[in-house]
């Protein structure tokens, strides 16, 4: 019985117009996106072979210690492979960094080719999914229940003899199911895609997390069918419901995960770059003023006092630092938060995270610049004691020339990469709250159908 | 006759629930965002300030000499007319370096410890809530306009009394985008309100009649819109028919089209990468600093000086001689960002071109020049940047000329002046022409279709 309604609803599906333009309509779309991120893509490795060449001449071509100290190290990291599908904060994280022997950590321009991609949102797979899809999945649903009853086939169904949850849930399933094809077909093109394309090796890690990603996209595309079928299980005109429907969307997708950064940021302000750049020079110079008072008297030694000096003063600057850095994670925690209101969010977050261009991996990314910049300060100590040990007492550390092995000291920079696991496990709470939405959602649409007046 | 009609367009529309939930969802989306965007405006100000006060006490204690090798950090201006349109001015980096001899290019300076979350979204602005959630209000509130009627058979009996169609067609018109112009009138009317009574961003004369401009220009791209619509809704049949076909076309025209536009251009006119701007540069001021420690040796030897800022004479020749060094570098390294710019121009304005297909571009266009906030605005304070490191070089040279001591009150304050707004305007008359022949041949298309197409 159950069977026999799916496949009723599942043909209906099939059949209609809707049905075949939201199939043509993703799959181009998908396609699309994937040549045009491809071929970004592509120069992005080459100026990322570019830039680690010409990093590594500059840093060389600083013959004396001291110009060594003054120009530094700049790193930056691979573009990630997965960004074709959703750049995220790629763009964020390949930003050239400059470490120098005195200097704050310094970032390069965001890589993109001209200030006009700033303007508007990158067309990959997540954004697809995240406002076409869901907009497509609440068109696909939202004459479900209403417009049957306006065409009064619902009432003729219902006088059969058939349990009215045996007909949501076909109509749900069935739904589901046919979202699932279109989806499932873009998908496997994409797979296909990437497969052959020269250049992009798909390994096993690749496919398990396209893999999830299909699976969170399918999820999400279900919430948002879920609350067309809702809505329209509460009203009785179809044209009500699209209304309803496109309302809701606006507000979900294009609003709140909007909006609510921004209200993150009126609501927990992070102290200006200035203020904190100020705040640091008073801390130096109190830490300063501190260490003539008080060990300037012990240490008799001036390059051992100078040098505990200047550690004094990088540890409190550092405090400094992680002061602001927690100040940012505030914001960024309220604003997620608020932003997971919608499920709009939710999946952005949860997809990104996977294609390790999320908030989880920039984070660890963050950390792991500041982690970076501690191993280059030890390797700076390093090639200065060298220097000094060199000139030992007959002219300035500085004026010595750097040797290829204080070129070896300099640790490589390689943020580590986000296993599986931990994109998981980001992920994992967001995946939990689209699920979570699913079964709210179907439960109040459920409850609605069975009070529904048919008539 | 057509007055009547109009009024049972207006009547009819204005008495939908449609048009209450677009009402609602405009003033919501335009009121609920103006607040935030006007606190953070205040904040950014507010900041930008103390940065700049703050940058001055850093170089409390510094000398000619040192401030030339340290060189300065700017604020980039915030503008008020941000609050309505964002454009470009994405989650930026707020200060820019200038005016440093180890490394001369002019380049935004930020940290990496920052909110990425402001990166990733949309900003909910004028231009994204005329473009995208009106433009699809436009959509839902028209697409029946014609194929409805002719659904409901009220078309039928219409065209039973004696109207002409062409009449019939014109009225639908005008008493639609009247219908369509109420909502985002009375919003942008409240917006000009809340913006006079809050009293935190002060708009001068000119922002104002930029805010009128913007207004104008949103409600040609709503003209655009509906008269599109209408054409759809006279060629299909069906009301459902004609919703599907608007959707797709939406999609198309206002999420995929803008967007992908910058990445075709991109394949097609190449940019030259920031970091080989900076490599070639940096190979420049390598080289001419060399040739300056040559010449300074050479200048001790002349002078018959150990160090040449020892002798007055010398030092004197000496500062001349640093200081046509760095004009040179500076020259140099503007050269080649010159070349890169060029490119960057080029690019956009191929994205410009490409993307015109839809309105949405056009629109965005004009209302980014207007206010200031699109591609063009960080060239043109990259320019005013330039004259001010180059007073920055000559406060510089006369100080070490005459030995006077540095102090922070010498530094002259940047003021960042946008261009007139007569100026900004020409460069929108191109998208302003392509929306209104845009709405002119949609509505004339529909006119045909509507006049020749059987209504039964």
């Amino acid at each position: 019985m159950f069977i026999a309604l799916l496949k009723k609803e599942i043909l209906g599906n099939l059949y209609n117009q809707r049905y075949v333009i939201t199939l043509v309509l993703l799959t181009l779309l998908i396609g699309i996106s994937a040549w045009t991120l491809e071929r970004a893509q592509e120069t992005y490795l080459e100026q990322y072979a570019e830039a680690l060449e010409g990093n590594k001449a500059e840093a060389e071509a600083a013959g004396k210690v001291w110009q060594f100290m003054s120009v530094g190290a700049t790193t930056e990291k691979e573009p990630g492979d997965l960004s074709i599908l959703g750049r995220g904060l790629e763009g964020e994280m390949t930003r050239a960094l400059s470490y120098s022997g005195w200097n704050e950590v310094e970032v390069g321009t965001v890589k993109t080719f001209t200030p006009l991609f700033r303007m508007y949102a990158v067309p990959d797979f997540i954004y697809i999914i995240n406002i076409i899809g869901s907009l497509l999945a609440l068109l696909f649903v939202y004459d479900a229940v209403c417009g049957e009853k306006e065409n009064g086939t619902l009432r003729l169904k219902l006088t059969y003899p058939l349990p009215r949850d045996y007909i949501l849930l076909a109509k749900w399933a069935a739904g589901v199911l046919s979202l699932c094809l279109p989806l499932g077909l873009a998908c496997l093109g994409l797979g296909v895609y990437l497969f052959f394309l020269p250049g992009f090796e798909v390994t096993l890690d690749h496919a398990i997390r396209f893999a999830l990603v299909f699976l969170v996209s399918v999820l999400y595309l279900s919430a948002f069918f879920t609350l067309g079928l809702l809505v329209s299980c509460l009203t009785h005109r179809a044209t009500t419901a699209l209304m309803i429907c496109l309302f809701l969307w606006i507000l979900l997708v294009l609003t709140i995960p909007n909006l609510m950064p921004m209200v993150a940021r009126a609501l927990k302000p992070i102290p200006s770059e200035g203020k904190i750049a100020i705040e640091k020079q008073h801390k130096a110079r109190e830490v300063e003023e501190w260490a003539g008072n008080t060990i300037r008297a012990e240490i008799h030694d001036m390059d051992e006092y100078h040098e505990t000096v200047a550690r004094l003063v990088a540890k409190a600057l550092e405090g400094i630092n992680q002061f602001r850095r927690n100040r940012v994670q505030e914001q960024m925690s309220l604003a997620m938060n608020l932003s997971r209101v919608s499920p709009a969010a939710c999946y952005q977050f949860a997809a990104s995270d996977l294609l390790k261009t999320g908030i989880g991996s920039f984070s660890r990314f963050q950390r792991y610049v500041a982690w970076y910049r501690q191993l280059f300060n030890q390797a700076k100590d390093h090639i200065i004691r060298r220097a000094r040990d060199r000139a030992a007492g007959a002219g300035w550390w500085g004026g010595q020339d750097m040797a290829s092995e204080d070129f070896a000291l300099i640790p490589a920079f390689k943020p580590l990469g986000v296993s599986f696991a931990d994109s998981l496990s980001g992920a994992l709470f967001d995946i939990g709250i689209i699920i979570t939405y699913n079964i709210i959602l179907f439960l109040a649409a459920y409850t609605a159908f069975l009070r529904y007046d048919a008539k | 006759m057509l007055w009547s009609l109009i009024e049972k367009e207006l009547k009819n529309n204005l008495l939908s629930m449609r048009f209450v939930f677009s009402l609602a969802i405009v003033l919501l989306v335009m009121l609920g965002s103006i607040q935030v965007r006007m606190d953070d405006y205040v904040q950014s100000t507010l900041d930008s300030r103390a940065n700049a006060a703050a940058e001055r006490q850093t170089h409390r204690d510094t000398h000619f000499w040192r401030f030339q090798w340290t060189g300065m950090f700017l604020e980039r201006p915030v503008l008020p007319l941000g609050i309505l349109v964002t454009g470009t001015e994405r989650n930026p980096d707020p200060r820019f370096r200038v005016f440093q001899k180890s490394k001369p290019i002019i380049r935004p300076s930020g940290s990496i410890d920052r909110n990425p979350l402001v990166t990733l979204s949309t900003p909910v602005d004028i231009m994204f809530i005329t473009g995208v959630v009106m433009s699809l209000l436009v959509l839902v509130l028209s697409f029946d306009a014609v194929s409805g009627e002719r659904e409901q058979g009220t078309l039928k009996l219409l065209l039973s009394f004696p109207v002409p169609r062409s009449v019939l067609i014109f009225a639908k018109w005008i008493g639609g985008i009247l219908t369509l112009c109420i909502p985002f009138i009375i919003g942008y009317l409240c917006l000009a309100i809340w913006i006079l009574l809050s009293g935190d961003v002060r708009f001068a004369a000119s922002d104002w009649l930029v805010f009128l401009l913007i207004g104008l220009s949103s409600l040609l791209y709503i003209a655009w819109m509906f008269s599109a619509a209408l054409l759809v809704s006279c060629w299909f049949r069906h009301a459902a028919t004609s919703m599907c076909m608007l959707l797709l076309m939406w999609v198309l025209l206002v999420l995929v089209i803008p967007n992908i536009s910058p990445y075709l251009a991109a394949a097609f006119s190449p940019v030259d990468s920031a970091q080989s701007v900076h490599f070639k540069s940096m190979k420049i001021t390598k080289e001419l600093q060399n040739e300056e420690n040559q010449q300074l040796q050479e200048l001790q030897k002349r002078h018959n000086v150990p160090r040449w800022w020892q002798e007055d004479n010398a030092w004197r020749e000496g500062v001349e001689l640093v200081a046509r060094s760095h004009d040179r570098q500076r020259q140099g390294t503007r050269a080649i960002v010159d070349r890169r710019t060029a490119q960057i121009i080029r690019q956009t304005d191929l994205a410009h071109i490409i993307g015109r297909v839809s309105p949405f571009v056009s629109y965005a266009n004009i209302v980014t020049t207007l206010a200031w906030t699109g591609p063009g605005f960080e060239q043109h304070l990259r320019l005013l940047m330039r004259e001010y490191e180059d007073q920055l070089r000559r406060m510089t040279t006369d100080g070490l000329k005459d030995q006077v001591p540095f102090s922070a009150d010498m530094l002259p304050h940047f003021r960042y002046t946008p261009p007139p707004v007569g100026a900004r305007f020409a460069q929108t008359l191109v998208d302003w022409a392509v929306l209104l022949s845009g709405a002119v041949i949609f509505f004339l298309g529909a006119y045909v279709s509507f006049v020749t197409r059987e209504i039964i």
